[in-house]
């Protein structure tokens, strides 16, 4: 493995993480550093452990009965996996984005509004107003919905929720935006949206993708990294590891020639 | 001794179409398998098609016979015996004449299934108008009696003295507020205990029980609603009436033993099952990504619970507390045993008060004349009550229908 440390102090810093499910292994002694403001991609084919990864950033394999993270992970130097960190508002900092999106059964506006609510962010109605403005224009949909906001979320289109979605997430002015095959459910034309709203976004936020498509991970990512059963195979700036591969496993998946 | 031979008669006609659908069946069978090609139809629709004339033809035997037959007569019987087995087996065999290569008996099988499926559809359409005529008829009989304004509007209800002749001039009152208004005391009550403890039983087990637990506690939710609700009568008579009457005694109130809370609070735990089972069912249905959104956004729980599930599973969570509502709104037996049958208007739940269901089995029981004002009543309480759950029904339908077209 190569080329572990950042040039700045990383948002995560991870150290030999192991994720069970049960008596399954889906995630073998990785390393890894994520840096602030910046795209990470994870990219490896089905199985490999990128989604599993993932969640280990904001502690979502909680939710999941049987799973088991071992190792350490700290954000800004501080340990996220100790039992005296609290996931829920670990999640607050860490927002995420689904493969598919899904709206709750209520309003444009209360989608939004979901997280500043439970989070107390906003206190007069104002406030409330000005937060889901800010966040639907950051997640690109202000122009679109603005004059329809007590409109139910699950009437926009797909790539409309995926950016509700986005909104949604921004909305808990979050440090990190983790992403999840974001685009397999959208056409090219809102993928394209999609991709062009992360570029806007990194400046920001650490973004971290798992994404199935390596010219969308060419596209968007500074740093890719390269998962194969369960273990880092590679971690690199995103150019120099497609141009210049280190593993021959690596260059067989990014030349199609497995996964 | 009633006679048996319609009977037999019925078993004879469903062997009869039997055997016609086999013999028909194999006929057809050997025949493609000598020629070694591929038929329109499988053999065995050449069989049901046979057994399906035999049926028709045993009908019209069974129906002409029943309407000629003398009673007690051997040897009329015995004639009908043979000519439902002779139509029968010649209806089939006409069938079977045709049953070649060509024939195309598929189609007319999957035909004659749809024309009964849709028959039987209909008789369920027409009990249920029939069922609604009769009500109809004898409450606008009654409604000649009493006026209509008088049985909505009156606030008094002593059925009792209608019948006695000897009270010059006294025609009863039926007023049914006060027993509509039990109804609902009583309903109220019950929807009280059994709609909180239901969905909070429904949440703790799609939410928060282990598989271990929730394994063992539904089970144990669904023996309640096995329980027939005459054992619930008991319970509420021997058990509940009295504590709460001695509660009642112990904070200085002077309360029956059969009152509005003892049926109410019986009845409420009668109906719990009902929420709890179908409201854990929708929840459950709720997708596991809607969560996860919830979570991922740094919602606990009881949040994500209250903020993100409960709206998504309201619809099906509304027709369960619907549907308990009519179960209440038609409970007796209870309601016999516990509340007591004084027609009192009154909202205190400490009160002894009646129901329609109540009024309507004393109202039928014992000895009557089924054509006085008093019997009719209990049509035109029925009618009632119908109207009610009928009208309850449809609003929650609306409500329902609103919110999926909004969010689903």
């Amino acid at each position: 493995m190569t080329n572990h440390s950042l040039e700045r102090e990383p948002k995560f810093r991870c150290r030999s993480v192991s994720v069970h499910y049960g008596s399954f292994q889906a995630l073998h002694d990785v390393d890894i550093d994520i840096m602030d403001r910046g795209v990470t991609a994870l990219i490896g084919p089905s199985g490999c452990g990128k989604s599993t990864l993932l969640r280990v950033f904001n502690r979502m394999n909680d939710t999941i009965a049987n799973a088991r993270v071992t190792g350490s992970v700290t954000m800004d130097g501080q340990d996220i996996l100790g039992g005296d960190i609290d996931p829920v508002s670990l999640r607050a900092r860490v927002g995420m984005v689904f493969q598919t999106p899904v709206p709750f059964p209520k309003s444009i506006y209360d989608n939004v509004a979901y997280g500043p609510r439970l989070h107390g962010l906003a206190r007069t109605r104002a406030e409330l107003d000005a937060v889901v403005e800010n966040s639907l224009r950051r997640a690109g949909l202000w122009d679109e919905v603005s004059d329809r906001l007590s409109m139910p979320g699950t009437g926009l289109s797909g790539g409309q929720q995926q950016r509700l979605v986005l909104a949604r997430a921004i909305a808990v002015d979050p440090e990190v935006i983790l992403m999840d095959e974001p685009a397999s459910s959208l056409d090219p034309i809102a993928t394209a949206r999609l991709e062009a709203l992360i570029e806007a976004l990194k400046a920001r936020y650490c973004i971290i993708i798992v994404t199935h498509s390596m010219a969308q991970a060419a596209r968007i990512s500074d740093r890719t990294a390269f998962l194969h059963q369960g273990r880092l195979i590679e971690y690199d700036a995103t150019e120099r590891l497609f141009t210049n591969p280190g593993d021959v496993r690596t260059q067989d998946y990014i030349t199609g020639r497995f996964g | 001794m009633t006679d048996p031979t319609p009977l037999y008669m019925l078993v004879l006609s469903a062997l009869l179409c039997a055997a016609v659908f086999y013999h028909v069946r194999d006929g057809a069978r050997r025949r493609v398998f000598l020629a070694g090609q591929r038929p329109h139809s499988r053999s065995r629709y050449h069989g049901a098609l046979a057994a399906c004339a035999a049926a028709a033809a045993c009908s019209v035997v069974y129906g002409v016979g029943l309407a000629l037959r003398p009673a007690g007569d051997v040897l009329f019987d015995a004639g009908w015996m043979a000519a439902t087995g002779l139509l029968g087996w010649l209806a089939g065999w006409m069938v079977s004449r045709r049953s070649t290569m060509a024939f195309r008996a598929r189609p007319h099988v999957e035909r004659i299934v749809r024309i009964a499926l849709a028959a039987l559809s209909t008789l369920a359409v027409l009990v249920t108008l029939g069922i609604v005529a009769s009500l109809l008829f004898e409450a606008l009989l009654f409604f000649g009696d009493v006026s209509i304004v008088e049985f909505i509007f009156g606030t008094q209800w002593s059925p009792q003295t209608a019948i006695r002749e000897g009270q010059a001039g006294q025609s009863g009152a039926f007023g049914a507020v006060p027993v509509m208004a039990g109804t609902l005391l009583i309903t109220a009550i019950a929807l009280l205990v059994a709609v909180p403890t239901g969905l909070m039983i429904a949440i703790y087990l799609s939410e928060y029980a282990s598989r271990r637990t929730r394994a063992l506690v539904k089970p144990m939710t669904e023996i309640l609603a096995g329980i027939p609700p005459v054992v619930y009568g008991f319970f509420a008579l021997l058990s509940v009436g009295p504590a709460v009457r001695s509660l009642a005694g112990a904070l200085g109130a002077n309360v029956p033993t059969q009152s509005a809370l003892a049926a109410g609070l019986v009845m409420g735990i009668m109906i719990i099952p009902l929420i709890s089972s179908l409201s854990d069912d929708v929840i459950n249905a709720v997708p596991q990504s809607l969560r996860d959104g919830s979570y991922a956004l740094g919602a606990t729980r009881s949040e994500t619970v209250r903020r993100a599930v409960l709206p998504s599973a309201l619809p099906g969570i509304v027709s369960a507390v619907l549907l308990a509502v009519s179960r209440a709104i038609g409970e007796t037996m209870i309601v016999v045993m516990a509340a007591g049958r004084g027609a009192t208007l009154s909202a205190n739940p400490l009160d002894s008060v009646t129901t329609v269901t109540v009024q309507i089995v004393a109202l039928l029981t014992g000895d009557q004349v089924f054509d006085s004002s008093k019997t009719r009543a209990a049509f035109a309480l029925g009618l009632m009550l119908f109207a009610l759950t009928l009208i309850l029904n449809v609003v929650a339908l609306i409500v329902v229908r609103r919110y999926k077209e909004r969010y689903a």
